[in-house]
């Protein structure tokens, strides 16, 4: 499944290497978490919701490494980073399954369960095959693009979910996980532009084509484990998304994938 | 809403009148709907319900807006208030006269 052509491992460690060790978010002692007061009246349903959804999946990301080893396939670098994302991501887990125990409720063995009997990893494969534009695309140019669109789907989803908790304590434990996505963001952002300077006229082309294509069918990890459609939860993301939000995602995409579409060979056909 | 707007010497020179912004965007629209023909589209069309935008339809249109205006949306610009291809052409053109006052 996929074809890797023989690209050049990357030859600019120092924009790649900071995320190693810049901006890490490791949550130490969980301090924040002990401050909240934990009023259930003072958090609307459809966040508790959004929480409890978020923390399973959160929960299920760092189960599902094999889909991003497979894509970034002989790269031991993105092999590196993609273990202390989704590391960041359990982590992320641990401190919003603690908010909602706090809220008098709680992941169920059945949950976990259901995670466990997903096959994540072969539809996310399969969904991403059918989705490039490209056969002979890398799939690591197809992962960091995808990566994008799904780490910014993330800060978008937590920051509606900050503003509207009503709980000023837990909305800035949810801001902080947003700021932790937007630094995964970056991550993708760079490391695709580190693969720009690298990449032939043929390839550079095909990353707005290859956007578009994504944000035209874009469907978030969520939408590969059945058990999120059996309990009703593939909109997580856009669950608490209004207008403004939905409006936010597209301009802030839209303006960042541009600076590809110079590229394009014909900017007006796409 | 807001906009920021970088305008060009030859936009400030050849400032768009309000008819011709909509005569310029209902070309744009036209090539990315893939219509033959600009009939279909007037100032009163919306955007979603007429002519079929959806979220990929509005990157493509927020790209084709910017690079044949020269101007920028903002990025707490709230694209559900554009209804209309005449919403999109006042927000061009009130921004366009904004920035040369400025």
């Amino acid at each position: 499944m996929g074809i890797h052509p023989p690209y050049p491992s990357f030859t600019t460690p120092d924009t790649i290497d900071d995320f190693f060790v810049a901006g890490r978010n490791l949550w130490p002692d969980l301090a924040d978490l002990k401050q909240l007061t934990y009023d259930r009246e003072q958090v609307p349903d459809e966040v508790v919701r959004f929480l409890r959804s978020t923390c399973l999946n959160e929960h299920g990301v760092a189960h599902y490494l094999g889909s991003y080893f497979h894509n970034y396939h002989n790269d031991f670098k993105l092999r590196f980073w993609s273990a202390m994302w989704t590391a960041e991501e359990y982590t992320h887990y641990i401190v919003l399954r603690r908010i909602i125990q706090g809220l008098g409720d709680d992941l169920t063995p059945r949950d976990f369960a259901g995670l466990e009997d997903g096959d994540y990893v072969e539809n996310f494969l399969a969904y991403l095959d059918d989705i490039r534009v490209d056969k002979s695309m890398d799939s690591r140019m197809l992962q960091l693009i995808y990566g994008v669109l799904q780490e910014y789907g993330a800060v978008i989803a937590y920051t509606a979910a900050a503003e509207q908790c009503n709980d000023e304590g837990m909305a800035k434990i949810l801001r902080r996980v947003a700021k932790d996505e937007m630094r995964h963001c970056r991550f993708n952002q760079v490391a695709l532009e580190a693969m720009m300077e690298h990449c032939s006229e043929d390839e550079k082309a095909l990353v707005w084509p290859q956007f578009r294509a994504i944000w035209g069918d874009l469907q978030m990890p969520t939408e590969h484990i059945a058990y999120f459609s059996e309990i009703g939860a593939t909109d997580l993301y856009t669950s608490l998304w209004d207008g403004e939000k939905r409006s936010k995602i597209i301009l802030y995409l839209s303006h960042y994938f541009q600076k590809f579409r110079q590229y394009t060979k014909d900017p007006a056909t796409t | 809403m807001r906009l920021f707007l970088n305008t060009s010497p030859e936009m400030t020179a050849n400032t768009p009148n309000h008819n011709e912004i909509v005569t310029r965007l209902a070309g744009r629209l036209a090539e990315l709907l893939r219509l033959e023909s600009t009939d279909s589209i007037k100032p009163e069309s919306e955007l979603r319900k007429d002519l079929g935008v959806d979220s990929l339809g509005l990157v493509d249109l927020v790209t084709l807006v910017e690079e044949d205006f020269s101007v920028r949306f903002a990025s707490n610009t709230d694209l559900s208030e554009i209804v209309t291809v005449n919403d999109v052409a006042n927000l061009v053109e009130s921004r366009i006269q904004a920035a040369q006052q400025a």
